[in-house]
């Protein structure tokens, strides 16, 4: 709970922030930078965590396999979803409204 | 940018498996969540300044939030239904679904819980966006317009968007941009929160 609140309050943080900056016309383009390093740095580290850990290397094959299973599942769980949604709401295949 | 975050993906992979010392890997978590913060502020900055957010809810009015929603549920419902058949428990399963196709964020935050859903994680983000690229056209042509923005998740409002327009029409397009706006946001609410981080 206390990383949930850190994470959520720095990217709300960054909101307001960037929306501040924009009130002032202030222009950043190294932030582009920063956030490219970061995430770069991020995975690479995340990437030595797994490959340190020797059943992650031993499992890689029905890791895969998991991930695979989950990701069919979300596609279909995600489309009958909205699919019920926008029925219900009304609106036609097209994503209009029937009344418009 | 895809090809640079997989290749450093796999690089620290290798390094992980060969040289890199325990000591490290220790440390690391510590890393991660400072690396995360910094991360998660320049995006929220880049929407900020962007400033179309609250624009974008205005012009279609708070109904659109609807059909994230109903991703969001349709998505952790069925990632907890497979994970019965998976050797995964039922809120792991609905961490790693609940990434939405944010590869370089989901999984960095499992990291801090466990290498092995860290991983499924990784190649779950990684596959929704890509065969949800690939799905898009198809789902549009066959079921609807609305819901072939549900497919990539959170890459709808950037990656996908231009795929979105071209497989269905301009109105579309606001449906799809909010659609990953709000599920981005859900991803550091949800996924450490289904696993109690």
């Amino acid at each position: 709970m206390e990383l949930l609140a850190l994470y959520l309050g720095m990217a709300l943080l960054g909101y307001f922030a960037g929306a501040g900056l924009k009130k002032k016309n202030v222009q950043l383009g190294w932030i582009g930078k920063v956030t490219t390093v970061a995430v770069v740095a991020l995975v690479y580290v995340m990437g030595s965590r797994i490959g340190s850990d020797e059943r992650v290397i031993a499992s890689l094959d029905s890791i895969g396999l998991i991930a695979f299973v989950i990701a069919i599942a979300s596609f279909a769980g995600s489309v009958l979803f909205v699919f019920l949604a926008r029925k219900l709401m009304g609106i036609d295949k097209r994503g209009l409204r029937n009344i418009d | 940018m895809t090809k640079l975050i997989l290749a450093s993906v796999i690089l620290g992979v290798v390094s992980g498996a060969t040289f890199i010392p325990d000591g490290f890997i220790a440390v690391s978590g510590d890393l991660l969540i400072l690396g995360l913060c910094i991360l998660l502020f320049f995006v929220g900055m880049d929407l900020g300044r962007e400033g179309t957010v609250v624009a974008s809810f205005r012009k279609v009015g708070f109904r659109v939030v609807v059909f994230p929603l109903a991703v969001i549920a349709g998505t952790l419902l069925s990632a907890m239904l497979v994970s019965f058949f998976l050797p995964i428990t039922a809120r792991e399963s609905m961490a790693v679904s609940a990434g939405f196709g944010w590869y370089t964020l989901a999984p960095v935050i499992l990291s801090e819980y466990n290498a092995q859903v860290s991983a499924v994680s990784f190649m779950y983000n990684v596959m929704r966006e890509m065969i949800g690229i690939i799905l898009i056209p198809l789902v549009a042509k066959y079921i609807g317009f609305v819901e072939c923005t549900s497919l990539p998740g959170a890459a709808a409002m950037d990656v996908c968007l231009p795929i979105v327009e071209k497989s269905t029409a301009p109105n579309i397009t606001i449906y799809s941009f909010i659609s990953g706006v709000v599920l981005s946001f859900s991803v550091p609410i949800l996924v450490p929160l289904l696993v109690g981080l």
